[in-house]
């Protein structure tokens, strides 16, 4: 097992930093998710630790050793890129066994891996297919197999799920984090898919122009981010400009005549910018006056199982984004006056951003 | 305004059996969502409604008519696929308006469909720009105006937004169905995301090799799925194998392992009979003493879900279960609680023959 040190890791391309000066520690055993638009230097970070790509500067430690200068097959380290690099040549079971037989196991402990990891991905029934009989969904998990039964001390995974039906990689996201758990490699999961990064992660990086943003666990990332880019990433957010002033211990927060309480955040008054994740906004008849929160009228509604998405249109703050449990909003109908409840304990507060909201929340 | 309907329709590529006697009536004006896993059949099933495929064996109808057989482009239909299909060397404009442009439409027809489907689609604006210059929901969004522009009424969607981003996807979500509903189109809109078929359909159709194995309103399907395999697909959900103990008027007391019961609703059981009971992590709850419908158990693990958390509970009837509750609630690991099984939030099956996971398996 190993622990995984980035110091000021650099990567150039031409003159575009694909990765900037990034520090980062990763415990022994520690499940971290990295996060970010496309072209943030997720995959360039994986490459990076697998070997693929040698730092411009900086350095990359396993386990206290400087690695930076080594070959990937001389590291302890098994990387499932995003274009899965199965063997075409090989079965699914020849590409599962392959890393265990070249590290010379026996063939019992091998077939007994292999076994364990096809089955996990579903994919025991077809161990006699080749690659290219297979669905890219199935590829990709045969790649997953691979990754996992070369029983590396860390694991790289390059969006490991993408290419997944929507159900089958809720499924395989469980197995995959209660088995990394059981044999506790030291892991590192590139995705987009901030769900997938919040069920998983011991901890979650946000990387941004190749830059790291922040990184903490996910409970901490996802309720109190450090910038309103990051707060965005996790989880859709309402934003809206605000004064805030101190009042007793708590803030009050003034936004288009609306009045809301807030909790001190990082010393902020004066103009700032507030944000409520849409889930954490609660719905109730447009006559309720317990709690705060603000009137309004659905425009938008849509059913989406666990969840109700509900678009309220607001004199005070215009669009708002509530996404109540179902069994809590499912009375919400389009066209019926709500008032959108804003608890105290989920309004975030950043400073207003110099270049805007939509800049600070770009993506591309 | 079309109404389609598939009688009987199956289709065998060699030995394999894609579809199998689907029966399928989708009203005018209805959105209708197709959804199931890889392999399901129901991308064949979408390609045979619109002509792309003939069927082996059965009848496509639209309005009545026998249209078996009549190619997709003599059908009148708009059909946006997975893979955005664009001109590149084209505008945004040229793009939306090829149909009526290349059936040589008048100058005025042509303008004034180009800036109504532009307009639904919200994408007038960007009218001048080249697909790549365009993100890809905006490039989907302007294969959906010219799939519009020939002013069918029958719309098909074959994965439309599986290629794009997640927050994208959810807006397009919005987009399409309030397309649909402001035109009276049909649509048939296939999909393997649920949460998808859901938010936009009317009416969702499961399917699994090559079978339809239900269709309901959204709601319908997610609280009151008819099949197991529905109620494993459509969300996520808690299964418990236990057999009937005994019945007390409507109700009937399941046993588990390790001898614990639970009270559930009876939907005409016998004592003895093999159940499956399902309920969805959101249904159950933790409380603090044993009375009423409760199971004990051993907190397992917790998984942070952003406002919710998952907590895995090991029952001592040695079955685990996800319970969500809200993330502010704090629960350590080894921590002995009691799950709470309100008992209108249990669905109960009689257990398939075949077994619990093979009625599950998405493939």
């Amino acid at each position: 097992m190993a622990e995984v040190v980035l110091e000021k890791a650099l990567v150039r391309f031409g003159a575009k930093r694909a990765l900037d000066a990034v520090d980062l520690r990763i415990a022994d055993g520690e499940y971290l998710v990295v996060l970010g638009p496309t072209g943030a230097g997720k995959t360039t970070l994986l490459r990076a630790v697998a070997g693929l790509i040698a730092p411009d500067e900086g350095r990359i430690l396993l386990d206290g050793g400087d690695v930076t200068r080594m070959q990937p097959e001389e590291r302890q380290v098994a990387y499932m890129p995003q274009t899965y690099a199965l063997f075409h040549h090989l079965t699914v079971w020849e590409n599962a066994i392959f890393s265990p037989s070249v590290k010379g196991w026996p063939d019992e402990k091998r077939d007994l891996l292999a076994r364990e990891m096809l089955s996990m991905v579903h994919l025991i029934e077809r161990a006699d297919a080749l690659p290219r009989e297979l669905s890219g969904g199935m590829q990709q998990r045969c790649s997953l197999a691979r990754a996992l039964a070369a029983d590396a001390e860390v694991l790289l995974l390059d969006e490991p799920l993408r290419a997944l039906d929507a159900r089958l990689r809720i499924e395989l996201r469980n197995e995959l984090r209660s088995l990394i758990e059981h044999v506790g490699t030291t892991t590192i999961h590139v995705t987009h898919d901030q769900e997938e990064a919040l069920m998983l992660a011991d901890r979650i990086a946000v990387l941004r122009d190749g830059r790291l943003l922040e990184v903490g666990p996910a409970e901490d990332v996802y309720s109190a981010p450090a910038s309103p880019f990051v707060a965005n990433f996790l989880g859709e957010m309402n934003f809206f400009e605000a004064v805030a002033t101190p009042d007793g211990a708590g803030l009050r927060l003034v936004a288009g005549g609306t009045n809301l309480v807030a909790l001190p955040q990082k010393g902020l008054t004066g103009r700032v910018l507030a944000g409520i994740r849409a889930e954490a906004c609660g719905i109730a008849p447009a006559d309720w006056r317990a709690g705060q929160g603000v009137e309004g009228v659905v425009k938008r509604r849509l059913f989406m199982g666990r969840r109700i998405s509900l678009e309220v249109e607001t004199p005070g703050l215009g669009p708002v984004k509530a996404k109540p449990l179902t069994a809590l909003g499912t009375w919400a109908r389009e066209g019926e006056e709500v008032f959108v409840l804003m608890p105290a304990e989920h309004l975030l507060l950043f400073p207003l951003p110099p270049g805007g909201v939509a800049g600070a929340l770009e993506v591309e | 305004m079309p109404r389609v309907e598939a009688v009987g329709v199956t289709k065998r590529f060699g030995r394999i059996t894609a579809l199998e006697r689907c029966d399928l009536v989708i009203g005018d004006g209805e959105y209708v969502g197709i959804l199931g896993p890889s392999g399901c059949g129901k991308t064949t099933l979408i390609k045979i409604l619109s002509g792309l495929w003939e069927p082996t064996e059965g009848r496509v109808l639209v309005d009545g008519q026998d249209v078996t057989g009549v190619p997709v482009e003599e059908r009148d239909l708009g059909y946006v696929f997975q893979n955005i299909v664009l001109f590149p060397h084209m505008d945004v404009w040229r793009n939306a308006t090829y149909g009526p442009w290349v059936h040589a439409r008048p100058e005025a027809d042509v303008e004034a469909v180009g800036k109504e489907v532009l307009e639904l689609v919200d994408m007038l604006e960007e009218r001048g720009m080249f697909p790549g210059e365009l993100s890809g929901g905006s490039q989907q969004k302007v294969a959906l105006a010219r799939a519009l522009a020939n002013r069918a009424k029958l719309l098909i969607l074959d994965e439309p937004l599986s290629a794009l981003d997640t927050r994208v996807r959810l807006e397009l979500r919005y987009a399409l169905r309030r397309i649909v509903k402001d035109l009276g189109l049909t649509a048939i809109h296939v999909t393997h995301d649920q949460e998808e078929a859901m938010s936009v359909a009317d009416r969702v159709v499961v399917m699994r090799k090559g079978r339809i194995v239900e269709a309901g309103g959204p709601e319908d399907l997610y609280d009151r799925p008819a099949n197991l395999f529905t109620a494993n697909f459509v969300g996520e959900n808690n299964f418990l194998e236990g057999s009937v103990k005994r019945t007390v008027g409507t109700w009937a007391f399941v046993e588990f392992r390790n001898g614990f019961q639970l009270r559930v609703p009876s939907p005409g059981l016998m004592i003895g009979d093999a159940v499956v009971l399902a309920v969805r992590p959101e249904g159950l709850a933790l409380v603090k003493d044993g009375f009423g419908n409760v199971l004990p158990g051993r907190v397992e693990g917790r998984r942070f879900l952003g406002a919710t958390q998952r907590i895995l509970v090991r029952l001592f009837t040695d079955d685990v279960v996800a319970v969500d509750l809200p993330s502010s609630q704090s629960l350590n690991t080894g921590r002995d609680v009691m799950v709470s099984f309100n008992e209108a939030n249990i669905l109960v099956y009689p257990r398939p023959f075949a077994g619990l996971q093979e009625a599950l398996k998405l493939e």
